[in-house]
């Protein structure tokens, strides 16, 4: 019998490489799908796009009225109640704009997991994509509580746009890699 | 050749199937290598290089180069051949205990160990090729087989205490 030693050495001196008896590659090539630019991974794009777009929107509004409103405090003898009034509104459009935003984003989070679990075939590596988008909602969703006590809070709402731009990358990389299974 | 290879991918990435065919040809050896010593089986092995490569062409988009191009080959070669592994042993309905008979696989030309492994029986020659060849750690085979990683190791000695042997009889 070969000691082990012996056997290591058998071993380490196998092959790396064994050549088939025949030529594969005209059966691979046949089962070579195109590559697909467009398709739902696109429309993700978009999505993502629009997500993002509403969550800049309301914070580009809040920014402009507090400059405007820097200014004429300073040079201005206006009392102090009317500026407290004319921020109401302001506060109040900017709670109304995180709602719809929040309300529109949670849509987009329910309509994405509908197709993907319309999804025939899930691909390699993703078989836990449902726990993912589940850590990631949970994640989202303690923001956005958290935002509504503070909703001019900018790292609180960078840290939703964080979360939300790196679940839609997973769920975009997944979809694409679905097609092209 | 390492950049050759990248540069292969990156084409491959992006719907170049002839740069995929010199990825091909480049790894072809090697992942047919790993299929038959998991499988034992020439037409097997021929069937699941193919399906390693579709695989590969498929999932290459999302390839990002944390590994080598050749790992991450090597990683779906061994899952596509375990995939196949797994088939069979279902149509087989019960493990094998007995060593395959002498002969099973008819290779001359190849070395006697390469014979010797190609004997195994499926469990201990998976388990062994995985760990000894692959180098997988036994948690990952149990991952990998659905066996417990004590199996693993037992199955691990196994194939080694056989080879020992086998090799000593020529």
């Amino acid at each position: 019998m070969k000691t082990e030693q012996q056997l290591d050495a058998m071993i380490s001196q196998l092959a790396p490489a064994l050549e088939p008896q025949r030529d594969l590659w005209p059966d691979i090539s046949a089962r070579l799908e195109p590559r697909q630019r467009r398709g739902y991974g696109a429309w993700l794009g978009v999505a993502a796009a629009a997500v993002l777009t509403l969550w800049f929107w309301p914070q580009q509004l809040v920014q402009v009225p507090q400059l405007a409103q820097n200014g004429p405090v300073a040079v201005s003898n206006e009392p102090q109640v009317q500026q407290a009034e004319a921020q109401v509104p302001m506060a109040n459009a900017d709670v109304s704009l995180l709602a719809v935003s929040e309300q529109l984003s949670r849509q987009l989070n329910e309509e994405q997991t509908r197709q993907l679990k319309a999804l025939q075939k899930i691909p390699d590596g993703f078989s836990d994509w449902s726990q993912q988008i589940a850590i990631w909602n949970k994640a989202q969703a303690q923001i956005e509580l958290a935002l509504a006590f503070q909703p001019d809070n900018q790292k609180l709402i960078q840290q939703l746009q964080r979360l939300q731009q790196q679940q839609l990358s997973y769920i975009a990389k997944l979809v694409e890699t679905s097609e092209l299974t | 050749m390492q950049q050759q290879v990248e540069t292969w991918v990156n084409q491959a990435k992006k719907g170049d199937q002839q740069a995929f065919y010199q990825l091909y040809h480049q790894f072809k050896g090697r992942v047919y290598a790993i299929c038959l010593r998991l499988l034992a089986d020439r037409s097997q092995a021929e069937d699941a290089t193919q399906e390693a490569f579709v695989r590969a062409w498929q999932q290459l988009p999302g390839f990002r180069g944390d590994s080598s191009f050749s790992t991450w080959l090597h990683s779906i070669s061994s899952r596509t051949a375990v995939d196949i592994w797994r088939k069979n042993k279902v149509m087989r309905l019960v493990v094998d205990e007995e060593p395959e008979e002498q002969g099973y696989f008819d290779a001359p030309e190849m070395p006697q160990l390469e014979q010797a492994i190609l004997r195994l029986p499926a469990q201990a020659r998976t388990v062994f090729v995985l760990f000894a060849l692959e180098g997988y750690q036994h948690n990952e085979i149990a991952d990998l087989l659905g066996i417990a990683e004590g199996s693993s190791k037992a199955q691990y000695h196994r194939a080694r205490q056989l080879l020992r042997s086998w090799v000593d009889e020529n």
